[in-house]
């Protein structure tokens, strides 16, 4: 599993402020391999400048269609953590997720009503792995755009215009 | 929290070869005994680490059907610290000074009798326990570890590499997309994409 690439944090940084900008134009709706899943940032939002010296931390409600999120994206900062709610299949999820490592933390998963720890485990993990497949399946929606030049010109184009609309 | 109950921390790791889970479940077990947890209570001991069960933090004494849940593999490292305060430390060295017992005086003696102090506190010290927790999925070849320091990750993923000759690997961002994107030509072409402008409109 040994990669001789390096994939640049930028391309997570802009992969975050995409789910951020479709969430938010969608009303969080997202179509993944047939199916239709939820996907909101709630609660906290962190934004990073270059040299990761400026940054701003915005906290409780919905962080990203606040003015001061959208002022900093147009000053060039680019989400580095959030705090996302995602339900599937009537599974909600709630955990957040940062740029640098893409590790999960605050991960709450829908309760297991069982007592026999073998079916709980059996459970968790599962509920774990639906949360990876989910974000598998946004960053392959994601990597598709991104690598098309025409595609990704005006996905780029559409986030710039959703950044000067002001927040209603 | 446990990972049965609560929320998790994860760490997402990919384990290369697995063989070994696949062999007989009780030579697993005793590759865990061999790295099983002993205790430091009364030892001159800073710090330990070791397997013990999952469902009971203070056996050691490790189960095949605690650690085997069906198609998962349930590991619980624990590690005990015990620290001795630097004021405390100082106190009793000058009180073993001030009362004249000894006479020393050069540094190297200062610093022996330091240590010598030291490692007295250590045995009477109380150890602070905590618990590790990692879970293999067996058929995806996973460990999830319920933490977010890096340190006790580290402790977890070096006792496991002691334990069954294996260095997980951690699914970092690069990884990540590996495994999601599956073609190298799609990953070159991402690590070799230019930063889009989002700003400056």
């Amino acid at each position: 599993m040994i990669s001789d690439f390096v994939i640049p944090e930028f391309i997570f940084r802009e992969f975050f402020l995409w789910l951020l900008v479709q969430s938010e134009m969608k009303a969080g709706s997202f179509e993944l391999g047939g199916e239709y899943v939820s996907f909101r940032v709630e609660d906290q939002l962190k934004l990073e400048g270059e040299g990761d010296v400026r940054q701003t931390d915005l906290r409780k409600g919905v962080p990203s269609i606040s003015q001061e999120a959208r002022s900093s994206l147009r000053n060039g900062k680019l989400p580095t953590r959030m705090r996302v709610r995602l339900v599937t299949g009537g599974d909600e999820y709630i955990f957040v997720m940062d740029t640098k490592l893409m590790e999960l933390r605050g991960v709450k998963m829908p309760v297991v009503p069982l007592s026999e720890a073998e079916l709980k485990m059996e459970q968790r993990i599962f509920h774990l792995s639906q949360i990876y497949r989910m974000l598998e399946l946004l960053f392959n929606q994601f990597a598709s755009l991104r690598l098309d030049a025409e595609k990704w010109g005006a996905q780029v184009k559409e986030i710039n215009q959703w950044l000067l609309e002001e927040p209603s | 929290m446990g990972f049965l109950k609560g929320s998790l921390g994860i760490k997402r790791y990919f384990i290369e070869n697995q063989d070994v889970f696949s062999k007989n479940r009780d030579t697993v077990v005793e590759k865990l005994l061999r790295y099983q947890f002993r205790s430091i209570e009364s030892a001159a001991v800073e710090e330990a680490v070791g397997w013990v069960s999952p469902f009971r933090s203070y056996d050691p004494a490790l189960k095949v059907e605690d650690t085997f849940l069906d198609s998962n593999l349930f590991l619980a490292m624990r590690i005990d610290k015990k620290t001795v305060s630097r004021l405390l430390l100082e106190s009793k060295v000058h009180q073993f000074l001030d009362s004249g017992s000894s006479l020393t005086t050069g540094k190297q003696e200062l610093k022996k009798l330091k240590e010598d102090i030291h490692q007295e506190l250590l045995t009477k010290a109380l150890p602070e326990p905590r618990i590790i927790e990692g879970v293999i999925d067996l058929p995806h070849s996973t460990l999830y570890l319920n933490t977010a320091s890096h340190r006790s990750s580290g402790l977890f993923l070096s006792l496991f590499e002691k334990t069954f000759d294996i260095l997980p690997v951690h699914i970092d961002p690069t990884a990540f997309a590996y495994l999601t994107l599956k073609e190298d030509s799609k990953l070159q072409a991402l690590a070799n994409a230019e930063e889009s402008c989002f700003h400056d409109i």
